[in-house]
């Protein structure tokens, strides 16, 4: 039985009701870029060019010194029979996880996302030590930074299964019958 | 302290509340019980300030962790930092101000007596228009300053309904 391969944009994008785009972003399909996200794109990589040289943040992200860091690392878990779940985690590093975010929201508000449990759920199925969960966010418009943080819990990762659980099954009943999987 | 102790003393402040209670509810019968909801007030007072200054010193460890701190998500409690932010009101003192500055704002009222004619004649609320009543209740007043805030009051309904 083929699996589906969850990710937290695929299941954010369901959520929302935009199935063709999740049906796009799923099969690797050209996305509509938006101007934002070009910029938050240079900006991610400018974040791994400085982690990767220096072993730290640049000082548009607060400039966080770091001990072994692992940037981009891409995590890929066999959840259950029917799914597969796979993200990019921005940073991990020696038992904290990083999630870098541009534009206009604060920090705090995507510490509170789905994405940071389902992320939380990933490194920790991996065996990943994990304790606390930082998110920073630029705000390129404004030069600014500002940071959130939380403690890992294992609540944490039952609210990223909950997520799971109340989507994916659609998702999976959709493809199914689309014949697309 | 641990807070094993710390819930000891908090016991035992609760405790200390109970008998103070006895004592400041018979406000009008016993002039002593002013003094008792005083202590009492003050000690409010005290801890609330106590709260205010111990969250201006978690923000600076916070900052000295990294700048720009913007909060954590707890198990119990969320913390978050408001940014310093300026806004215009206008001085009342003065009773022309440049129009260039002002800006017309409509406001809509319920008309009270239009809403009660009809209350009364169709046993019935016009549609979007909602009823709250307020309990009766006492309110308390620190007399040091006539401008001081209501700073207690205790909500209870009557058995009249009257607010």
């Amino acid at each position: 039985m083929r699996k589906l391969r969850l990710s937290y944009t695929l299941m954010n994008l369901w959520q929302m009701g935009k199935v063709d785009e999740a049906i796009s972003y799923y099969f690797k399909l050209e996305r509509k870029t938006t101007e934002a996200m070009e910029q938050g794109i240079v900006v991610d990589k400018l974040i791994k060019q400085t982690i990767e040289k220096e072993k730290r943040l640049p000082d548009f992200m607060g400039g966080l010194k770091l001990i072994n860091p692992k940037p981009q690392l891409k995590i890929e878990i066999s959840y259950n029979d029917y799914f597969d779940l796979v993200g990019v985690i921005d940073c991990y590093d020696e038992g904290k996880m990083f999630e870098f975010k541009t534009g206009k929201l604060t920090s705090m508000d995507y510490l509170k996302s789905y994405q940071i449990k389902l992320y939380s759920l990933l490194l920790t199925e991996k065996n990943y030590p994990l304790k606390e969960i930082f998110v920073i966010r630029f705000n390129q418009k404004e030069n600014k930074n500002d940071w959130s943080k939380m403690f890992f819990r294992e609540e944490t990762n039952d609210q990223a299964r909950n997520f799971i659980d109340s989507i994916a099954p659609e998702i999976y009943h959709f493809f199914k019958q689309k014949g697309l999987i | 302290m641990n807070t094993q102790k710390l819930k000891e003393v908090i016991d035992e402040l609760k405790q200390i509340f109970i008998e103070k209670e006895k004592k400041a509810k018979k406000l009008v019968i016993d002039e002593e019980a002013e003094e008792t909801f005083f202590e009492l007030i003050n000690f409010r007072d005290w801890i609330e300030n106590e709260i205010e200054q111990l969250k201006q010193k978690t923000l600076q460890e916070a900052e000295k962790e990294m700048p720009n701190f913007k909060g954590i998500l707890g198990k119990k409690l969320e913390f978050r930092v408001y940014n310093e932010r300026a806004y215009y009101k206008l001085n009342k003192e003065f009773k022309e101000v440049n129009p260039e500055f002002l800006k017309e704002v409509r406001i809509f009222k319920v008309d009270e007596e239009k809403v009660r004619k009809f209350e009364k004649e169709n046993n019935a609320l016009p549609l979007g228009i909602l009823k709250e009543v307020k309990p009766k209740r006492l309110e308390v007043k620190l007399r040091k300053n006539e401008e001081a805030e209501i700073i207690l009051h205790t909500d209870e309904f009557m058995a009249d309904g009257q607010g």
